[in-house]
């Protein structure tokens, strides 16, 4: 059953994905041409020209961000309207359970949130593309490498996903509590989110707080400590820890509501 | 032949009585093979298991019969036919006579009127 | 397991407004049933309560002597009184959906349906009129070979001709183990297809009966009974 909500999932929200990706390569493919960048850095007067490279490095800034906007808009609305909405009718009356419902979503979220990632990185390096480039990346790959190993560099990989996975189950509880009141549902659920976010950041900080005086990194002269890989894992691996435990409890709420605190409308 | 059914009496009943008028005027030949509970019901517009009680009360009265197999029939019974027909013409003129007489006809005008009309059909 | 339905002191509150008072029902399989009553009655939230969509706040409710969850939605097929498919698809796209998952979809029978009223199945669901969409839906839900139909207001807001046509589609796919809910507040219409009606009045039972039987002892068809029964 999870495979079968996740095809549909996918296919609800490639549609509007996709298209958006293909335009921001297609976008980048045109700037890395027209070389916008350069022109600019060489003109000394401002002409027609000047004027469309500066639209075009404009458009493409704007495409980035917009990027990153609707792949988020598009999370939240789908987890709305599909599960909220009138759909709502359709899929909780499928015989499918509800954390199957809630996974299905989770994954297909941080699929396309990882896609878009991976597609401005492409992008940008579609635009600086030059001959050179692969050696500059390789030594780049090499000095973090050196700063953190590879296990480091996992790590970190690692560490983005769940703080990924976290945040959109911060959404979802967000608007699942805020689908609890009555009226004004939407702003109830932007309340939500920021008590929601504001607590997981007290979390945090106090973690923090903990880990540093932990690690002797509050006394005197802790200025002098030298940067180590291994202080790396130190912070990383409990914040991850207290991420996971936290998206657990999220996810067991958003389970908990949408069972037993229904209320379509 | 249209069903003619209303709602403020039960069903059944008039189930049984148009199902009889069908069988009486041929429209269910004596012999032939019923249509299916859910033909009916689909036809009547009524519920099919209030088709399949009327469909059993007719045959607990012999008008139709089940083999086990085949389906339902009409009897072939003619002579059971025949009285059906008989008891469903009686009761219509017993309504008729009923309202001739609530209108104030005596039995002399209600003959006369009944020559005239019936003289008139055969010109 | 003879009661395809049984409910026991169902009750159901909503910010301290009692819907449903003490709901007491056996409903045997193969019957096709009017819930009747007026709007607000709690036809809607019962049959909510029978989808899961909604929990009681007290009392019992089996379907097929399983407490509504994922079992219980595999053996009933609902049509809610609202539009519910999602917009992006096409007609043939939403059948390969309650195909993927529904064990008892016939998609023969939709598609036949849909020639029928000479739907292209190839249509977007986006484009089509309100009353398209409803005989969709309509066709969909009865499409399948479920145990409990629950058809919530199927006819109300539909002109005359659509609403013979979905009387005729229920009868003609009429299943007789299945039992179909219909709730409505359009007794004139329906009461023919009828086998029982379930009276909902503020929430609680005032009466279950079969038609003919009611139409025996009072004289009266059902609509003019709830007329009665419900007089403001």
């Amino acid at each position: 059953m999870l495979r079968k909500l996740m095809k549909y999932e996918i296919k609800a929200t490639a549609r509007i994905i996709i298209p958006m990706q293909l335009a921001l390569l297609i976008f980048s493919i045109i700037n890395r041409l027209i070389n916008p960048f350069s022109s600019l850095e060489k003109a000394n007067s401002f002409n027609l020209q000047v004027f469309i490279n500066a639209m075009s490095i404009f458009i493409y800034f704007a495409l980035i961000v917009g990027v990153i906007a609707i792949t988020l808009v598009i999370v939240i609305q789908r987890f709305y309207k599909n599960l909220l909405g009138d759909e709502g009718y359709l899929m909780f009356t499928l015989p499918v359970k509800v954390n199957q419902h809630l996974l299905s979503k989770l994954i297909t979220a941080v699929f396309w949130m990882i896609v878009s990632g991976l597609s401005l990185i492409f992008s940008v390096l579609i635009i600086s593309c030059r001959s050179g480039l692969s050696t500059e990346l390789a030594e780049l790959y090499k000095a973090l490498k050196n700063m953190f190993g590879t296990t480091g560099l996992i790590g970190i990989g690692l560490y983005i996903l769940i703080a990924l996975t976290h945040g959109i189950l911060v959404i979802y509880s967000s608007i699942s509590l805020g689908h609890q009141v009555n009226n004004h549902k939407i702003i109830a659920s932007f309340a939500a989110f920021c008590i929601l976010y504001l607590i997981t950041q007290i979390i945090l900080a106090i973690l923090l707080l903990l880990l540093a005086w932990s690690y002797g990194f509050l006394e005197i002269g802790a200025a002098d400590l030298q940067f180590e890989p291994a202080m790396l894992y130190k912070i990383l691996l409990p914040v991850s820890i207290v991420l996971i435990l936290l998206g657990i409890g999220h996810f067991l709420l958003n389970n908990y509501v949408l069972k037993h605190r229904l209320n379509l409308e | 032949m249209s069903w003619d059914l209303s709602s403020d009496r039960p069903i059944y009943t008039q189930l049984i009585e148009q199902i009889e008028l069908r069988i009486c005027s041929g429209v269910y030949p004596p012999g032939s093979k019923m249509p299916s509970v859910r033909d009916l019901a689909q036809e009547a517009s009524v519920n099919p298991n209030t088709m399949q009680r009327a469909l059993a009360g007719l045959e607990e009265t012999g008008l139709l019969y089940t083999c086990r197999t085949s389906g339902r029939f009409v009897t072939e019974d003619r002579a059971r036919i025949k009285e059906v027909k008989a008891r469903l013409a009686k009761d219509h003129v017993k309504a008729f006579l009923k309202k001739m007489k609530e209108l104030g006809f005596d039995h002399e005008e209600i003959l006369e009127i009944l020559r005239d009309f019936s003289g008139g059909d055969k010109k | 397991m003879t009661y395809i339905l049984e409910s026991e002191n169902l009750t159901k509150e909503f910010n301290g407004i009692t819907v449903l008072k003490n709901v007491n029902l056996k409903i045997p399989r193969g019957r096709i049933i009017g819930l009747l009553g007026p709007n607000g009655s709690g036809k809607t939230t019962f049959i909510k309560l029978c989808n899961a969509l909604l929990t009681p706040t007290s009392g019992k409710l089996l379907i097929n002597g399983k407490k509504p969850g994922v079992e219980t939605k595999a053996v009933i097929s609902y049509l809610p009184e609202r539009s519910y498919l999602n917009d992006w698809m096409k007609v043939s796209e939403i059948i390969g959906f309650f195909r993927d998952f529904y064990e008892d979809f016939n998609a023969h029978k939709a598609y036949d349906m849909l020639k029928s009223l000479n739907l292209n199945p190839n249509d977007k669901l986006r484009n089509m009129s309100k009353g398209t969409k409803e005989k969709v839906q309509l066709i969909l839900v009865m499409s399948r070979e479920a145990q409990l139909y629950l058809l919530d207001e199927p006819i109300g807001g539909v002109d005359p001709a659509a609403r013979d046509y979905i009387l005729d589609t229920i009868l003609r796919n009429y299943n007789e183990d299945a039992t179909l809910i219909l709730s409505t507040h359009l007794i004139a219409d329906i009461e023919k297809i009828l086998d029982e009606v379930i009276f909902l009045k503020e929430g609680q039972v005032v009466m279950q009966q079969t038609v003919d039987q009611i139409r025996e002892e009072s004289g009266k068809s059902i609509d003019s009974l709830f007329r009665e029964v419900f007089k403001c």
